[in-house]
């Protein structure tokens, strides 16, 4: 059940809160955006709501990367064994690698350019949206909420943040790869061994192909469910004071003289 | 009797408009006027209320795993 049900009259609207998930344009900076598709492709196109196209980048990279060792090869040549980054490189699948990467950021770039304009569009039109949905799978509502929590849940597991703020198609995607990463990488026996001060078993416990996916990952979960918790609230304050408007503030409304 | 009342925005608000609607107060003699800041300058710090993608946060965020 929805509390707005879209008779498309409207040209463009700016959120959509579902079940599953809060859609809403906002202004975002496409070098930002390019950038987090360069750290993690996929991860632009989930800041942009655009899911589809973030989860096939997201788990395009994590294949090609895995079958060419890519990682691997960053390690090795970061710490200047150009030889061993050469020998552990898959040349069979590694060139597939390069367009795929740098389209994602082009895209990245120009659909936030696009979904820049079309918000301010959709924003001077301030048309009336769903802004609450409930159902036999669960509710979804508009709120404000804090963005240091969500900050700080991310901060504990990548994807908490995001179910704070009812972002459901990327939590869903940040808790499972937290599971993932986190076993594939031994980070967590890292950790371990570093509690004993075993320094050097830390490091060569880790496996880095899979660690190296960890550290845009997990700044992403991070920053996109801080940027999102504060639009979200954003829109929430947009959609009160249009409700406020429509429906107290009665013509002619007469404020008595108590002067006299 | 008049009562004048500064809020947040937030649920609180609609709480108090129902309550004294509750009460027999009609919504033609409730006025609610939101306080809009027309003119926003840059900050270099994102706040509840804003954050553009320009702000210190965005580029930090970015740098933290380099």
């Amino acid at each position: 059940m929805n509390n707005y049900n879209n008779d498309n009259t409207a040209r463009r609207y700016k959120a959509h809160v579902s079940l599953y998930s809060t859609t809403q344009l906002h202004l975002r900076n496409p070098y930002i955006n390019a950038w987090w598709s360069a750290a993690f492709p996929g991860c632009g196109h989930l800041l942009l709501s655009k899911y589809l196209r973030g989860y096939s980048f997201f788990f395009w990279e994590i294949i090609v990367n895995n079958m060419s060792h890519l990682n691997l090869a960053i390690v090795y040549s970061f710490t200047g064994n150009f030889q061993m980054a050469r020998e552990v490189l898959e040349p069979r699948v590694l060139l597939l690698y390069l367009p795929v990467y740098i389209f994602a950021i082009w895209d990245s770039y120009r659909t936030t350019v696009d979904l820049n304009k079309i918000f301010i569009l959709a924003e001077r039109e301030n048309a009336s949206f769903n802004s609450y949905a409930i159902g036999s799978v669960g509710i979804n509502y508009l709120d404000k909420r804090s963005p240091l929590m969500a900050v700080l849940w991310s901060i504990f597991t990548p994807g908490l943040g995001q179910l704070y703020i009812h972002r459901g198609l990327t939590a869903a995607l940040m808790l499972i790869f937290s599971i993932i990463f986190v076993y594939y990488s031994n980070a967590l026996i890292a950790v371990h061994f570093l509690f004993l001060g075993e320094i050097k078993q830390a490091t060569a416990s880790l496996n880095p192909q899979w660690f190296l996916f960890i550290p845009s990952y997990f700044s992403f979960a991070v920053y996109d469910a801080y940027v999102n918790t504060v639009e979200n609230n954003k829109l929430f304050e947009s959609e009160q004071r249009k409700f406020l408007q429509q429906n107290y503030q009665q013509s002619p409304f007469k404020i008595p003289d108590l002067t006299r | 009797m008049q009562i004048f009342s500064t809020f947040e925005h937030s649920i609180y608000l609609e709480l108090v408009i129902t309550a004294i609607e509750e009460m027999g107060i009609r919504s033609e003699n409730i006025l609610a006027v939101p306080l809009i800041n027309r003119m926003q300058e840059r900050k270099l710090l994102d706040t509840l209320h804003r954050a553009d993608g320009i702000s210190l946060f965005d580029k930090a965020a970015g740098f933290e795993f380099v």
